[in-house]
């Protein structure tokens, strides 16, 4: 693989994935975090598996973080900044995240990997990746499918609105219901005469 | 030249760089955000062996990878959207009433 694109996708990889992190307006965030998967997609293909990288940009950048988008934009309104933690917070993360680097650092230099890099001459071929499938990994192949099924069920079941109302809704549509908590001397609890008006 | 160990270290940085954002972040969809790109950097990772050491396992791990993500980002928008429904904000820090 050519240097400059090796670099260059690096960039289109690593400065979007910065953006998702530390940007304060979460809708930008998503964008470049479709950038960068579609950065990552590109990695997958000059890794010659061409395969990863459609399954990259259908799942990951078509459907994963469409629908990131969509959680955030029914839970937040979208130009509202987010709030951000304690400075405290940010310096340890900062300090922890470092400290992994340095470790994965060290990790890769110890490692003989540097020698190995011979590449295959040819791709997996989409072909030998089916067989695979249906043969090596079967047993997983067929426990992914069972998992997809239980999180279809599941996120419907948590995601479904409960039938009884939440008590916020009962009081709005009947505001006669709501107790005037001003009108109730603290200790005494609600009186007689309130009750019958 | 490009090798193994210049995709590994991308991994890496792209992994460190979802954590902060995984410790640092207080809005629930922003967490799961960043814990997909820390799921994108282990790909990385496992597609850069398949192709650099010849072997099948790592590219077949890393669709195992994609599809438990997919199920992984349903399940956490549904919690969210239930969290959300339940205390008008998905703000992680007030999210506590399991807390003992």
């Amino acid at each position: 693989v050519n240097a400059f694109l090796f670099y260059f996708l690096a960039g289109v990889i690593l400065i979007p994935a910065l953006a998702v992190v530390l940007s304060q307006n979460l809708f930008h965030a998503g964008l470049s975090l479709i950038v960068s998967f579609l950065g990552i997609a590109a990695v997958y293909a000059t890794l010659n598996a061409p395969f990863v990288a459609g399954m990259q940009v259908l799942v990951y950048a078509g459907a994963i973080a469409v629908l990131l988008l969509f959680a955030f934009m029914l839970t937040h309104d979208i130009m509202k900044p987010l709030e951000s933690s304690s400075r405290l917070q940010q310096g340890s993360s900062l300090a922890a995240c470092l400290l992994l680097a340095t470790a994965l650092v060290r990790v890769l230099a110890a490692s003989g990997w540097t020698a190995a890099s011979t590449p295959a001459p040819v791709g997996v071929a989409v072909g030998d990746l089916g067989i695979a499938f249906l043969t090596r990994f079967v047993v997983p192949f067929e426990l992914v499918s069972i998992l997809l099924l239980v999180t279809l069920v599941g996120a419907v079941v948590i995601a479904r609105k409960e039938e009884r109302e939440p008590p916020d809704t009962i009081l709005a549509s009947q505001p006669a219901l709501a107790l005037d908590l001003d009108s109730v001397s603290i200790g005494r609890g609600q009186s007689s005469e309130e009750d019958d008006s | 030249v490009i090798g193994l160990i210049h995709y590994l270290g991308l991994a890496a940085a792209l992994f460190c760089v979802g954590l902060y954002g995984v410790l640092t972040r207080r809005n629930a969809v922003a967490v799961l955000m960043s814990l997909e790109l820390m799921f994108n950097a282990v790909n990385i990772n496992l597609v850069a062996f398949s192709h650099f050491q010849p072997e099948l396992t790592g590219i077949v791990f890393s669709l195992f990878i994609i599809a438990v993500a997919a199920a992984e980002a349903t399940v956490g928008v549904a919690l969210v959207l239930s969290v959300y429904r339940n205390q008008r904000d998905i703000d992680l820090d007030n999210a506590t009433s399991l807390r003992w």
